[in-house]
């Protein structure tokens, strides 16, 4: 069981991992431009769309991309970690094959958790730019960019740090669906088939598995915080 | 965060005041029809609720009789085509809209009333019960969600008594939370020492006392909470931990995947319902996304390009 859960691993690890960061970060920066040109594409336009869009359930998207990319287009593989008789190794061609195949699945995580990053990130950043400090910063003659990026976007990123490990158990979740949905070989599909094999053991190591990964995020978003924010250290 | 502050423009305070009174309905409602997003939202929701009162208007079809051909594509008999067991797709979306309706929004009102109980008795009673309850919902916050909804979906058996129970037990965390800041935040004011010097029980004070001050607050909670719940019902079924006899949108999808709906040419039977479910969400998301706006007029929509110093 343990050697099973340690050869999915990698696969899962690697899928959320990627996806998270890239929708972290393009909702933070998106966030952050949007809050800053207040009236623009990225403040009346793309949060909206990309709100709705998060409500949508992963798996909604998955099979639209499935449809639109495998099935019709026929550009991408329909589902799998790479392609059958390929041997894993470190070769170009195995790791360009595998990031074909991850990029569907990855996708899918990505149109649906990034939204949410931008409407807390812009809600937040339209709260700290009412502060005095940025307006102080404004009188000092700085940049623009140096009042967002340093005085703005460092404050109002601290409360989506920590969002950012609460977040992260709703993106396992979702990245079960998305396995599931792919056929993508990781955790998630490993317990989807403990579950349709009624391998109760196997169902209650992973969600351990799972927990503890929300918990080691927890504490790593916590270190970030103490990072960024001189008042939190401390205490 | 954003929804606390609709909180500062709460609800009456007049103790009476156990639903919320003519006089804000009629603003709400005004409130509602001068956002767009919430008056698109609300049209989707009332769609959606008059199909599930009367399914049988728009779509005549028995959705489980599987009597005509199978894997049909779409057409005028068909609009969605039909299952690979010859069942009208189209029949079975608007059949099904009535039990996954039913599950969000009774999971979202008991998941909305269990943080209500649990986030303001936390804010009033405070002491030991606070730091209690302030554990058990770190807890329930911290772990996370869909795992444990398939572990507990599994041990029990499969159906929408056990879907409802399940996700309510998962749900009610974060809005505990918010409810319980909020909450903290009133326990000083003097219509509460008011209250206690009354002689008022401690039950009395927090469900007629604070609980009608949180009224749009805790509509905001069981809107967010709803968008959540229909997408995770539905993966729940999805994934086969549904009951497959139940007709939902969850096991149209389960059953479309099981069938091998998109290789085999017939998209719409899988497109369609996870279409429905997006739309639905959509729909509480709308006027969610619009109630943070109605309360909170700085995330209004801009129109002008040189208004950044409003905020």
């Amino acid at each position: 069981m343990l050697t099973e859960i340690i050869s999915k691993l990698p696969w899962t690890l690697g899928l959320v991992g990627v996806t998270t960061v890239i929708a972290f970060a393009i909702g933070t920066l998106v966030g952050v431009v949007g809050a800053w040109r207040r009236g623009g594409i990225l403040d009346g336009i793309l949060p909206p769309m990309l709100f709705i869009v998060a409500s949508f359930p992963v798996f909604f998207v998955g099979l639209l991309l499935l449809y639109v990319f495998a099935v019709t287009l026929n550009w991408l593989p329909l589902s799998s970690n790479y392609s059958i008789g390929l041997e894993p190794s470190l070769s170009p061609s195995f790791i360009g094959d595998v990031l074909v195949h991850a990029v569907l699945p990855g996708l899918s995580l990505v149109v649906v958790t990034a939204g949410l990053w931008i409407y807390s990130m812009r809600n937040n950043m339209i709260t700290t730019l009412a502060e005095d400090y940025v307006k102080m910063g404004r009188a000092k003659g700085l940049r623009s960019w140096r009042i967002m990026i340093d005085y703005a976007a460092r404050n109002a990123i601290l409360p989506n740090l920590t969002g950012f490990a609460m977040q992260l158990g709703y993106v396992l979740g979702g990245s079960i669906l998305v396995e599931y949905t792919f056929s993508y070989p990781g955790l998630g599909y490993l317990f989807y088939t403990s579950t349709t094999d009624h391998d109760l053991p196997l169902m209650q190591a992973l969600f351990l598995v799972y927990t503890l990964a929300v918990l080691v995020c927890v504490l790593l978003a916590d270190l970030a915080t103490a990072g960024l924010d001189p008042r939190t250290r401390d205490a | 965060m954003s929804i606390a502050a609709i909180a500062s423009e709460a609800g009456p305070l007049d103790p009476t005041a156990a639903t919320v009174p003519q006089g804000s309905l009629s603003r709400f409602t005004r409130a509602i029809l001068r956002n767009r997003k919430a008056t698109a939202g609300t049209v989707i929701l009332l769609i959606l609720v008059l199909l599930a009162i009367f399914p049988g208007v728009v779509a005549r079809d028995d959705p489980q009789a599987a009597i005509y051909g199978q894997n049909l594509g779409p057409s005028a008999q068909h609009l969605l085509g039909t299952t690979q067991l010859g069942q009208d797709v189209f029949s079975q979306l608007i059949w099904g809209t009535r039990l996954t309706l039913i599950v969000t929004v009774v999971v979202s009102a008991l998941a909305t009333v269990i943080s209500m109980i649990i986030g303001v008795s936390a804010a009033y009673i405070g002491g030991l019960t606070d730091r209690s309850l302030s554990l058990l919902t770190d807890i329930f916050l911290i772990i996370p969600t869909l795992p444990l909804l398939i572990v507990l979906a599994s041990y029990l058996p499969p159906g929408s008594v056990t879907m409802i129970v399940v996700l309510t037990l998962t749900s009610w965390a974060f809005q505990a939370r918010q409810l319980r800041s909020q909450g903290l935040s009133l326990r000083s004011r003097d219509f509460l020492s008011a209250a206690k010097v009354r002689g008022e029980r401690t039950s009395y004070i927090i469900f007629v006392e604070i609980i009608p001050t949180m009224t749009s607050l805790i509509v905001a909670s069981f809107l967010g909470l709803s968008v959540f719940v229909v997408g995770f019902a539905a993966g729940l079924q999805f994934l086969g931990l549904g009951n497959s006899t139940e007709l939902t949108w969850g096991t149209m999808l389960y059953y479309a995947q099981q069938g091998g709906a998109l290789e085999a040419g017939n998209a719409w039977w899988a497109l369609a319902p996870g279409a429905a479910v997006a739309f639905m969400g959509a729909g509480f998301a709308l006027v969610n996304y619009a109630f943070d706006e109605i309360g909170n007029p700085a995330l209004r929509p801009v129109r002008k390009r040189r208004a950044r110093t409003t905020a």
